[in-house]
């Protein structure tokens, strides 16, 4: 006998062709859309069609919490429907160009080249050959000058913004900063100028009028024999530095709490609650840490709150508490406490990426440990004391043999722990120091009274090679030559003796790229446009990394990348992103920078403020006054 | 404690979900409609979750379900049945919560729709299988790999209609033949291609007749 009444077959995927190409594909879920959480509009019904492209996979993109902000800041807008698009893999590319069939948003399955606006992030330098082949899979051309009155308007933001130029002449406009109140604006501005059908170069000029909007084809750029630039002149009335938007009630605003829950296994699957923003460490080294200043960070009772309602609408099963330092939220013990109140009974697993080693008490320890215990990670990034100072990486060796003794009573049998190699005055000691740290660890575990028997120890340790980076201290500095580095790689091997410890490398030939793209300038733009034609995509990806097709791409173009990379910027040189200010003055930097030479410490910004010059960003107060003994006290 | 089972269809997107993608969206969409469901105790506990017939990617179905557990003492659960649908992708739309009438292992037959958009091209391989005298078709698993003549497998097979053929198939955890067999034969002797067809699971049966 049946078991099933008749249901009527639901058919959302009409395209047959659509179809046959998705049944040819790895993983075509990635390809559908449908996911619970999207947001679905009657186009009729909403003029502006925006479109959230993210540079790489699926997997990739779907874990990050930016888009998940911006998705639901811009649906809840009536006359605004933003959609989802990513860079297909490699498969589907090949399928959708041989077929001729448009790279399309996931929720209308339109093609991206009927949207009003694609809205690219741009999170990893190595990510721009997939903005070209994204804009070439729907037939829009690559260049800004060559899109007419019609096309998209191809827009830009996220971190690498703070120095995009080799994208410069790709993008219609770039957005520093904050979206969550500049990038509605800009899409009422939009409304407003296709409403009075206003013409494109005048819509630029109005949109180069908000707060943090960049709009590169209103800047000239010249240089000096020397191939250095010698001046970058706005035009048209634009500002000669744009400076980034920030969101200034972020204490007060409420983290997203709805989500579109992917079903094909992205990286990071889970609720995600954004507890501060920035960064109040200093460390040299991170652009992070700089870009997103000042620090803000989010009353407890709120957070929890969040937390509540994101798992009730996405029914996740562990919560991520996210930002730059985690454990440096004041309130992060009571905070630990309300919400373990219900995610145990709920079956809710806690995650706390980015724990400091300085902070990390036994209490905390114990809390994160009450939920799962998963390996122990932590960044030393330097392997000597001499070296973690010139960082500004504010730990000692006594903190981490603390903790680590302390995570081995607890239970952990396994660390990671991750370095750089390159940082700027670095030697062969302190490449020795890197896994002289990782054989006290290893020491210490075994010294251990009370550690977990009859597991085995493992230590990992990753080492990435440093990246100078824009707006940081060391935006001055050269970059290790991929020579150097490979020869402190295999010192290296040679210092490690014990089989506990067990070392990774990132490859030299992609950070070097990065160094490059990162402090680029504009003269970049037709290598980049050259290399995606010669097949680079996915430069990223070890796997799919082309590096002698690059190389052929800088010589075609009489380039040389190391110019980029390999060279220590002039006292007073103008930097190619010397127009766009992320709120920390060059004057700091520069002194920074010069205290780093010394290895002089900074302290934290809840300590003393150093002056970073970010705090004028917002309405509200200096950063040191707000937080720590303050709101502990209330607690 | 009680079983209690969840219909459901599978349709349109929904298809490009995986067996092991549905599992965590199906106990995603669970805890969001706040339906009373067991949880495993082992260290780290999982709503108890047994799905019926495992539904290749790609093939739509209308007739799928998914048993789980419960210590809740009422009888009608059907007030449950609009949230988990709020909460669930399109695609897969909930009929029914009740208790099972049936143990998943007693399934043995399943009934199959197929559709191509090339209605004469699917006319005329019917007619070529209906000639053959045997239709011989190579199944391999992960491992093995064996010949099996489709004549003597298929329970029943309809006359096409508008680019629509309906079959059945043994199914269910003794002897199951996936309709993508049939799919193989169409592609190998009449050049139909396997991702031009639409596939839709329609019933499953406890008895052979």
């Amino acid at each position: 006998m049946p078991f099933f009444p008749f249901l009527p077959l639901k058919e959302y995927i009409v395209d047959s062709k659509l179809k046959s190409i998705l049944a040819r594909v790895q993983k075509p879920g990635r390809y559908t859309g449908g996911e619970p959480g999207c947001i679905y509009k009657d186009p009729s019904k909403a003029p502006l069609r925006f479109a959230f492209c993210f540079p790489d996979t699926y997997e990739v993109g779907m874990s990050y919490l930016g888009m998940k902000i911006l998705y639901d800041i811009l649906n809840k807008m009536d006359d605004v429907w933003c959609e989802r698009a990513f860079m297909p893999w490699i498969d589907m590319a090949d399928e959708l160009k041989k077929e001729a069939y448009p790279l399309y948003a996931l929720e209308s399955k339109d093609s991206l080249a009927s949207f009003d606006v694609l809205g690219f992030t741009l999170q990893y330098e190595l990510s721009y050959t997939n903005i070209l082949a994204m804009l070439g899979l729907c037939g829009i051309p690559t260049w800004a000058k060559e899109r007419g009155e019609n096309a998209p308007l191809i827009i830009a933001g996220g971190p690498c913004v703070c120095n995009a130029e080799p994208l410069a002449d790709f993008f219609d406009a770039m957005l520093l900063g904050e979206g969550e109140e500049q990038l509605p604006e800009i899409c009422r501005t939009i409304l407003q100028a296709k409403k009075s059908k206003l013409p494109k170069f005048q819509l630029l000029k109005n949109l180069a009028q908000i707060r943090g909007v960049y709009v590169p084809s209103l800047y000239n750029v010249t240089y000096l024999p020397s191939g250095q630039i010698k001046e970058i002149n706005p035009t048209n009335g634009a500002p000669a530095k744009v400076t980034k938007a920030v969101l200034n009630n972020f204490e007060d605003f409420c983290p997203t709490t709805s989500f579109v829950v992917p079903m094909v296994g992205a990286v990071h699957d889970r609720a995600q609650i954004e507890v501060l923003r920035g960064c109040l460490r200093g460390c040299r080294f991170c652009q992070a840490g700089f870009v997103y200043r000042p620090m803000r960070q989010r009353p407890a009772q709120l957070l929890n709150s969040a937390a509540q309602c994101l798992c009730a609408s996405t029914g996740y099963e562990e919560i991520s508490l996210t930002s730059l330092s985690t454990s440096d939220h004041s309130q992060l013990e009571p905070l630990l406490d309300s919400l373990l109140l219900w995610t145990q009974n709920n079956h809710i697993n806690l995650a706390l990426p980015s724990l400091r080693v300085d902070n990390f008490t036994q209490s905390l320890a114990a809390k994160v440990s009450k939920v799962r215990k998963s390996g122990l990670t932590f960044a030393p990034e330097a392997g000597t004391q001499r070296l973690r100072d010139v960082i500004n990486k504010n730990i000692s060796d006594e903190e981490i043999e603390r903790t680590c003794k302390m995570a081995f009573e607890a239970g952990y049998t396994s660390v990671k722990l991750y370095f750089m190699m390159g940082l700027p005055t670095e030697t062969m000691e302190d490449i020795k120091g890197i896994a002289d740290t990782a054989q006290k660890i290893v020491d210490i575990f075994y010294s251990t009274q009370n550690r977990k028997k009859g597991q085995g120890l493992k230590v990992g340790i990753s080492v990435a090679c440093f990246v100078p980076k824009p707006s940081t201290p060391f935006q001055f500095c050269p970059q290790d030559t991929e020579e150097t580095l490979r020869q402190k790689q295999a010192y290296l091997l040679s210092c490690v003796q014990n089989k506990k410890i067990s070392v990774s490398y990132h490859n030299s030939k992609i950070s070097f790229l990065e160094a490059v793209f990162a402090k680029g300038d504009r003269r970049l733009a037709p290598v980049i446009e050259k290399a995606y034609q010669s097949g680079c995509r996915f430069d990223g990806w070890d796997d799919q990394f082309l590096f002698s097709v690059w190389m052929d791409c800088f010589k075609w173009a009489g380039i040389d990348p190391a110019f980029y990379a390999n060279r220590q910027l002039c006292q007073g040189e103008v930097t190619p992103w010397s127009h766009l200010d992320c709120g920390v003055t060059e004057a700091f930097l520069q002194a920074e920078y010069e205290k780093a030479c010394l290895a002089k410490l900074t302290p934290p910004c809840n300590i003393s403020c150093a002056g970073c010059g970010a705090s004028a960003l917002c309405n509200k107060g200096v950063c040191y006054e707000n937080p720590q003994k303050q709101v502990l006290g209330e607690g | 404690m009680k079983l209690l089972r969840i219909f459901f269809s599978k349709t349109g997107e929904a298809a490009y979900i995986s067996h092991l993608d549905l599992q965590r969206v199906m106990a995603r969409a669970l805890r969001i409609s706040g339906l009373p469901v067991w949880y495993s105790m082992g260290f780290n506990p999982h709503i108890y979750m047994t799905f019926g017939l495992p539904l290749p990617l790609l093939h739509q179905s209308l007739a799928e379900f998914v048993d789980v557990k419960t210590l809740a003492e009422q009888e009608d659960f059907s007030a449950y049945v609009a949230p988990l649908n709020k909460a669930l992708p399109r695609g897969i739309d909930v009929s029914q919560i009740a208790p099972p009438k049936f143990a998943a292992d007693e399934i043995v037959k399943a009934k199959y729709q197929l559709y191509f958009e090339d209605e004469p091209a699917l006319k005329k391989a019917v007619d070529i299988f209906n000639q053959s005298e045997n239709a011989m078709v190579c199944r391999k698993t992960k491992r093995t790999q064996q010949n099996i003549d489709l004549k003597t497998v298929l329970l029943s097979l309809d006359e096409p209609k508008n680019g629509t053929i309906e079959f059945c198939l043994p199914a269910g955890a003794q002897n199951h033949h996936s309709p993508a067999l049939l799919l193989k034969f169409f592609q190998e002797h009449c050049g139909l291609l396997p991702e031009d067809a639409n596939i839709v699971r329609l019933q499953i049966y406890t008895d052979l007749s």
